[in-house]
């Protein structure tokens, strides 16, 4: 498997898609804070602050899983219509050393993107912005850990998912069903059903798009995180270890068998 | 060493209710060129596709140099080579920067080995070239390059002169003879071009339906093809007349325009010239036929066994 790792850095490294990813999101990154910086001096404008920026970030936390998301959809997407899937396994690769190899190679490139953009924004807000406001960097950078499996999660998901179906639409709408959509009919079920529907609820609340919401308030007056509290940032770990887990073995029993046709 | 490359033993292969192989039981020698031969659906795709692990069986058992387990299959897919359908490769890396991606992918030492196949398959000159920018015929020659790279004790190709041109299928024609004469690579190979497999095949196997109808060595094939001579004769009554008193054996007829047809001649066409000029005729013409793989082909799928 190393091999194929390897293989698979060496491709990301010259990748268009991931240059293209990286460069739009340094230039999103810096046309905001140097949009807000411009702008900082006007009169009764509110935003120029880094607090804002910040917030930008740590009211979204499912911004990890969508970045992360499309990672895995540029490096992936296309790999059983361009037959470079089949070649893998004609190397003699397992399903599942491939599954996990791809999985790594997501996790990693996501990283590194991190690790450049996420110094780009501080560095740029902390230069062009006033330091004022409710939220602060250490709000950002808490949010990574406490994001970190419900984000590896999500990104599984995405590789099992491409994987599985030819069309990468089906794995696209599977995934956002699963990550988005499902969570929230448990929730709406768990409110509206007049039985006793408290299991529903509980489960509804272990679900990233559920709990992350209700326990995150972000405004230009406070700053709430639910990773502040040890039980928030629990609550991250175990539903993202546990995301990882479910996921994982889904992906094995689905793809260990699974014709490339 | 294994005589066996490949061995599939009642190999079945079904998508739904769909039977697209059913108990196949084909075998590849060591060293040779294997000819796998089908009308489109008769299931050679799927064939290959289970030897190269894209398809898990329904029933049976595939070996590759005689393992079968499925940790021992993977081991040897690492010394085989494949192109099935379409060479894998990723459109925005250039044709060496693929060829390099998968020598890193199947271990091989020393980044010779992508100038080596890059001469090899004559892509040199489109080394820096992205591979969404190559031909038809240039994609078809980087997908052999790609098989090739690790080194490959057998070659798996399905289809693989599909968008080449004429030089370009001669080419790749005595480049095949080439890899399995020096290198001893054992070549499993379909085509729909039956004349072209006829060039290069030592071993033939027909498919249809899903079902493998015959397999053969080439000689085996030349035997069975019937051979049949035209001669055409200045007196074809007293010529018939001198070969059944000359050779009881032989089956001929005279056919309307007077030409005489020996069928599974057993003689070397001059002992028939020889006997007409002994007896004072002379030979106006004389042809010897030989039937086509593609005509036994097509009497074996309508149901004939023995001859074309």
């Amino acid at each position: 498997m190393l091999n194929y790792l390897k293989s698979e850095f060496y491709r990301t490294v010259r990748s268009d898609e991931i240059h293209g990813t990286l460069i739009g999101l340094l230039f999103l990154v810096l046309l905001m804070n140097v949009t807000l910086g411009l702008m900082k001096n006007v009169e009764h404008f509110r935003y120029g602050i880094t607090s804002f920026s910040y917030s930008m970030i740590v009211s979204v936390p499912m911004l990890y899983c969508y970045v992360a998301f499309a990672v895995a959809v540029m490096l992936y997407e296309s790999d059983r219509r361009r037959g470079t899937l089949g070649n893998s396994i004609a190397c003699g690769f397992s399903r599942i050393q491939l599954l996990a190899g791809k999985c790594i190679v997501c996790l990693v490139t996501s990283l590194v993107l991190l690790a450049i953009v996420l110094p780009v924004y501080i560095g740029s807000a902390v230069l062009l912005l006033n330091p004022a406001g409710p939220t602060m960097v250490q709000d950002m950078l808490w949010e990574i850990p406490a994001m970190s499996l419900i984000t590896i999660a999500s990104q599984i998901l995405a590789v099992i998912l491409l994987e599985l179906f030819e069309k990468g639409s089906y794995s696209i709408l599977v995934w956002l069903t699963v990550m988005l959509f499902l969570p929230k009919i448990f929730l709406m079920a768990g409110m509206i059903l007049p039985f006793e529907s408290g299991p529903i609820m509980d489960i509804a609340m272990w679900m990233p798009v559920n709990f992350l919401p209700a326990g995150t308030r972000v405004t230009m007056s406070e700053c709430v995180t639910l990773w502040s509290s040890a039980e928030g940032m629990t609550r991250c770990l175990v539903s993202g270890a546990a995301g990882i887990l479910i996921f994982s073995g889904a992906g094995v029993f689905l793809l260990r068998k699974k014709d490339l046709s | 060493m294994n005589d066996y490359a490949i061995e599939s033993n009642k190999v079945s292969k079904s998508y739904g209710t769909v039977q697209a192989l059913d108990k196949v039981d084909l075998h590849v020698r060591t060293g040779s060129i294997y000819g796998l031969i089908g009308d489109n659906g008769a299931g050679k795709s799927t064939f290959l596709k289970l030897l190269a692990g894209h398809l898990f069986p329904s029933a049976g058992e595939i070996r590759l140099f005689g393992q079968f387990e499925e940790k021992k299959l993977r081991r040897y897919r690492m010394q085989t080579g494949v192109l099935i359908e379409r060479p894998g490769y990723f459109p925005n890396l250039t044709v060496e920067q693929t060829l390099e991606y998968y020598r890193i992918q199947k271990g091989v030492p020393g980044k010779e080995k992508v100038s080596e196949m890059l001469q090899l398959t004559r892509l040199t000159e489109k080394r820096k070239s992205k591979c969404k920018k190559l031909s038809l015929g240039q994609k078809q020659r980087l997908g052999l390059a790609i098989a090739m790279i690790g080194e490959p004790r057998l070659l798996i190709l399905d289809e693989p002169i599909n968008g080449l041109d004429p030089s370009g299928i001669a080419e790749f024609r005595s480049l095949l003879q080439d890899l399995n004469a020096e290198k001893k690579i054992t070549i499993l190979l379909s085509s729909h071009i039956l004349p072209e497999l006829q060039h290069i095949a030592t071993h033939f196997g027909f498919l249809s339906k899903g079902r493998l109808l015959e397999e053969l060595s080439k000689e085996s094939l030349l035997e069975k093809c019937i051979d049949y001579l035209d001669i055409v004769v200045s007196d074809p009554e007293l010529y018939t007349a001198l070969l059944a008193g000359r050779f009881p054996d032989e089956a001929f007829q005279v056919l309307p325009d007077g030409t005489v047809r020996i069928r599974r001649c057993q003689q070397e066409p001059e002992v028939y010239s020889r006997l007409a000029a002994d007896n004072g005729l002379y030979i106006k013409a004389l042809e010897r036929h030989r039937s086509s793989l593609e005509s036994y082909y097509m009497n074996l799928k309508n149901g004939g066994n023995e001859t074309c």
